[in-house]
């Protein structure tokens, strides 16, 4: 059910969409379209998020304690939920990072040869 | 707040908000709004789907099945409520007896006593194996209780009535004298003031103090909290009041309560055994020091008894027949002594077979009739099949259904178990002898009743749940109805389902005729004595007396008094009754006959009045009986009956031969006369050997006698003017446990009535299940052929052909079922045979009855159908196709 608008786009890694979030969350708390709309224009309209797989997710991370929510409202005057991150998601947010950081490394040394060839 | 806090709330409200921003942003791009909403549903993707994965992190994906799947299940029932109520009730009733006997069974056989760490309890038992039985002496407690290496605490007890007196009233009340540690080392809970402390128990120095149980306060003192230092007269001595013990607690002795507690030094000395020639019953108890095993503390019991045995004194306990090699053991405490254990295992074991039995028919024809609603529901399994419900899926669905039924149906058994149970109640815990049990709910039983329905559910529920969902898509949808026909097979599932109902019906039936017959064997054994208009009761003459030579003036003096009444006939006084009796067995010496082993001349004795055969219609076979000639003066008479003629004498005349007790040369009796056998010990057992010496002659104290009355009419109309009669000769004596042979008889027989009872009213249980079950089968089968029989009849065939073609077909099935039946009835009712009496468990009379009895309900359950078969209207059937 991807939209085919862009054949450059990129579909997310499993797993990265949690990073994603946490990292999203950093800068302050948002809703759920807004979290959508930050990830879309932060990798500049190339990592494609299915936006509904964003609340399987998020829930996923409120129930580890990563995040939490709150009732606010919005500028267009609706009740939604604001997500945030709590201490334990900053940790968490720090390790993850790390490990992304290790992995791509890793990869682009495994990479890199064969492009070069 | 905390709903506020719920993160799955206004999930659709998250996500239509989130469609909503999209659209918006659509729309400020420069999208029309129908465009502009239709991208973002799309950016957004599945919603039905994100809503389902996003309340699965917090949901099991199974337990919201499970929601729909009883929500399922509920609407289908109330669909079909009669096939509910049917599988419900089937279930119920065969739960329902299953709870009930496990009921008694935990009561009896899995109880722990409610003290602290029972676990920790162990008897002192002596003898080999399964004979060994505990017991001891006041020098070989004191040696065990020295052993505090590996015993925390020792303590013993000794049964005993007590004669207590609270205004004018006077009666008996159950008791025990016990260690001043024993509430201690048992860890007694008091609900009320202080168990005994060591120094309540220290010879005479002191007064005695009591402690009653928590039922005694409740019914002498109607729970009064001031009932801590109010004293009571107990055998005649004021005793102050220091406690009460919980509920629940009833001493050692399962099924015995424990009204009254005093301690061991306010038992006179010769009842607990002080000297160094004698052993009792009375049963050490003692808690294993920690760290120490069970078997460390064994050998240390046994060393300590090994040398107390070899020591001089205590030799002869050596010459005790089988106890020249005997061991001390441990024998665990923790449900306290083994008698009524012992009594009721197999029976209790026996009932149990029987209701797994009753509850096996109860699930077969839960799945009969579960396969038949399988057969009318095809189409739908068939419709929820092609719009891809997975075969597994299905199969979920439908055991979660047969699982309602089985909880549903156990909830209701267990209200039903509860019926069953206060009649099992009313039968052991009244009459002269009450069995005391606790029979409320509790945990445990509860436990047992849910994991029963679980797996009865899994059982019923697991054949229809594979076979209805073996359909055949395409038959079934076009509506041609039913599963896959069975061609070509010869037997349906239900049809075997049946046969094995009824071959369990056979066995249950012929189980419960064995159990009926031998109540009725036992009943009407004849044992010696004329049962009826005998009315007796004890009398206490405890504390009353100064004198042995008292009592047969005592007794002489109550028995011209209520002989002289209009309604009694006669009357006697004894040490013991016919039928059921304590009694002693000592060894007869025959001066002059064949020497014999001691063991074959033991010989039971009883001291009676001279009107006691009259009195029991005890037939004289010879001589004479007892009469004025046999006073406290004369020589010593004595009477011995035909068993004991037999052994000692043969073919000669026993009347005017000498004879002594063992070891009592010096008291020689000549015997005057030879009575009729007269059962003693119970009814299951021979008459023994007796032999009569005349109550006058009494020459060691006793403090129990029994008086009967042979009345002319029905003798409980005097049960009610006995006490008066006594309380006017003296107002010490103490009337106790009134009754007529008839209903001393009936309490000797509780258990062979509880078996006769259950099992009958569980015979019955299964006849009628299995009737339902058969009634079913071949009314499936006549609709199922409805076609069939209308062409028959159509080309002409008689109807009485067609019923006796559907008759027919039904004992077929029956028949095989019964014939296995019989087989397994044959091998197993052997398991009862320690319960019969008078029958062997292969009776063949009654394996016959039983098979009857099956074969007349076939004939019964089919013959409706049958009658339906046959009054089918070929044209409106052959028009139907």
């Amino acid at each position: 059910m991807s939209t085919k608008r862009d054949q450059d786009r990129i579909e997310l890694l499993q797993g990265t969409l949690d990073l994603l979030i946490l990292r999203t969350l950093r800068l302050g708390p948002a809703h759920g379209h807004a979290v959508a709309k930050a990830i879309e224009r932060g990798s500049e309209d190339v990592l494609q998020v299915e936006q509904g797989s964003l609340y399987p997710a998020l829930h996923r991370l409120i129930k580890r304690g990563w995040i939490t929510f709150d009732h606010g409202t919005s500028e267009n005057n609706r009740r939604a939920k604001f997500y945030s991150l709590t201490a334990r998601g900053r940790k968490q947010l720090a390790i993850e990072t790390g490990r992304w950081d290790k992995l791509a490394r890793a990869i682009a040394r495994i990479l890199r040869p064969a492009a070069q060839e | 707040m905390t709903r506020d806090r719920r993160p799955l709330d206004s999930l659709d409200d998250d996500i239509r908000d989130h469609i909503e921003r999209e659209t918006q942003d659509n729309i400020d791009r420069g999208v029309p709004p129908d465009e502009a909403r239709r991208q973002a549903m799309l950016t957004f993707g599945n919603i039905a789907l994100v809503m389902e994965d996003t309340r699965a992190v917090w949901v099991p994906a199974w337990f919201e099945q499970l929601e729909q799947d009883v929500r399922y299940a509920f609407r289908t029932f109330r669909r079909k409520p009669g096939f509910a109520a049917t599988v419900i009730l089937t279930l119920a009733l065969g739960i329902g007896a299953n709870t009930a006997i496990f009921s008694v069974f935990e009561a009896i056989m899995l109880r722990t006593l409610s003290i602290q760490a029972p676990g920790e309890l162990f008897f002192i038992a002596h003898g080999s194996g399964d004979r060994a039985a505990p017991g001891s002496n006041s020098p070989y407690f004191e040696r065990i209780r020295a052993r505090t290496d590996v015993f925390a605490g020792v303590t013993t007890y000794v049964k005993s009535t007590f004669k207590v007196s609270g205004g004018d009233d006077l009666e008996i009340a159950q008791g025990q004298f016990v260690t001043g540690n024993y509430h201690a080392v048992l860890g007694v809970p008091m609900i009320l003031g202080r168990g005994f402390a060591s120094a309540d128990d220290r010879g005479a120095s002191g007064e005695p103090v009591a402690v009653i149980s928590d039922r005694y306060w409740a019914r002498k003192f109607s729970r009064d909290p001031e009932v801590l230092g109010r004293t009571v007269t107990i055998d005649g001595r004021l005793t102050p009041i220091v406690g009460v013990t919980a509920p629940n607690f009833d001493g050692l002795d399962p099924g015995s309560r424990v009204d009254v507690t005093l301690p061991l030094s306010a038992l006179d000395a010769s009842r607990f055994v002080a000297r160094h020639d004698g052993w009792t019953d009375s049963p050490i108890v003692a808690r294993l020091t920690p760290g120490i095993t069970s078997g460390q503390a064994a050998s240390a019991v046994d060393a300590v008894f090994q040398q107390f045995v070899s020591e001089p004194q205590n030799v002869w306990l050596r010459k005790i027949p089988g106890w020249d090699h005997v061991r001390a053991s441990l024998l665990p405490a923790g449900r306290g002594t083994a008698g009524l254990r012992n009594q009721y295992a197999s029976s209790l074991r026996a009932l149990m077979a029987m209701v797994a039995v009753v509850l096996l028919i109860g699930c077969a024809n839960a799945a009969n009739v579960l396969m038949a609603r399988g057969t009318a529901r095809a189409k739908e399994v068939a419709v929820r099949m092609s719009i891809g419900a997975g075969r597994r899926r299905l199969i979920r669905q439908f055991l979660t259904e047969s699982l309602l039924l089985a909880l549903i149906g156990g909830a209701l058994g267990f209200a039903f178990a509860r019926i069953a149970i206060a009649a099992i109640a009313a039968l052991v815990g009244t009459g002269p002898t009450p069995i005391l049990l606790d029979l409320q709910p509790n945990a445990t039983v509860l436990a047992f009743t849910l994991v029963l329905s679980v797996l009865a559910g899994i059982l019923f529920g697991l054949a229809p749940a594979y076979g209805c969902t073996r359909v055949d898509l395409a038959s079934a949808l076009k509506g041609a109805g039913g599963p896959v026909r069975e061609a070509g097979r010869r037997w349906s599932t239900r049809q075997v389902l049946v046969a094995v109902q009824i071959g369990f019906c056979v066995l249950l039936v012929s189980g419960a005729g064995l159990l009926g017959r031998t109540l009725r064997n036992l009943e009407t054994r004849g044992n010696g004595i004329d049962r009826n208009n005998v009315l007796m009761f004890s009398l206490d003459v405890r504390g009353t007396l100064l004198r042995a030579e008292q009592l047969p003036k005592l007794c002489d003096d109550l028995l011209a008094r209520l002989t002289s009444r209009a309604d009694v006939l006669s009357g006697s006084c004894s040490r013991n009754i016919p039928v059921n009796s304590r009694g002693n067995a000592r060894p007869l010496d025959v001066p002059g006959s064949p020497p014999q082993p001691l063991n074959a001349r033991l010989v039971f004795t009883n001291m009676v009045t001279p009107e006691y055969f009259r009195t029991f219609g005890i037939r004289v076979v010879s001589g004479r009986v007892f009469d004025a000639r046999d006073s406290a003066r004369a020589g010593n008479a004595a009477i011995v009956n035909r068993a004991a003629a037999r052994f000692f004498f043969a073919d000669e005349n026993p009347i005017g031969r000498t004879v002594h007790f063992f070891k009592d040369e010096s008291n020689p009796m000549t015997i005057v006369g030879v009575v009729e056998d007269t059962i003693q010990w119970s009814l299951r057992q021979e008459p023994p050997m007796t032999v009569y010496t005349p109550l006058a002659q009494l020459r060691e104290p006793e403090s129990l006698v029994t008086v009967a009355l042979r009345t002319r009419q029905d003798p409980l109309a005097l049960a009610s003017s006995v006490r008066p009669e006594v309380r006017a000769l003296s107002a010490d004596l103490v009337v106790d446990y009134v009754r007529t042979m008839d209903q001393q008889i009936g309490a000797t027989l509780v258990r062979e009535r509880l078996l006769a009872m259950l099992s009958s009213a569980f015979g019955v249980l299964a006849l009628l299940l299995s009737c339902i079950g058969l009634y079913g089968v071949v009314s499936y089968d006549v609709a199922r052929r409805v076609r069939d029989l209308g062409i028959r009849l159509a080309l002409g065939a008689p109807r009485r052909d067609v019923i006796r073609q559907v008759i027919a077909g039904a004992l077929t099935v029956s028949s095989i079922g019964m014939l296995s039946g019989i087989v397994a009835a044959l091998a197993a009712t052997r398991l009862l045979s320690s319960l019969l009496f008078g029958i062997t468990a292969r009776d063949p009379l009654t394996i016959s009855l039983a098979a009857s009895l099956l074969m007349i309900t076939t004939l019964l359950a089919s013959y409706l159908p049958a009658r339906r078969a046959a009054s089918l209207d070929p044209v409106a059937v052959l028009r139907a196709e």
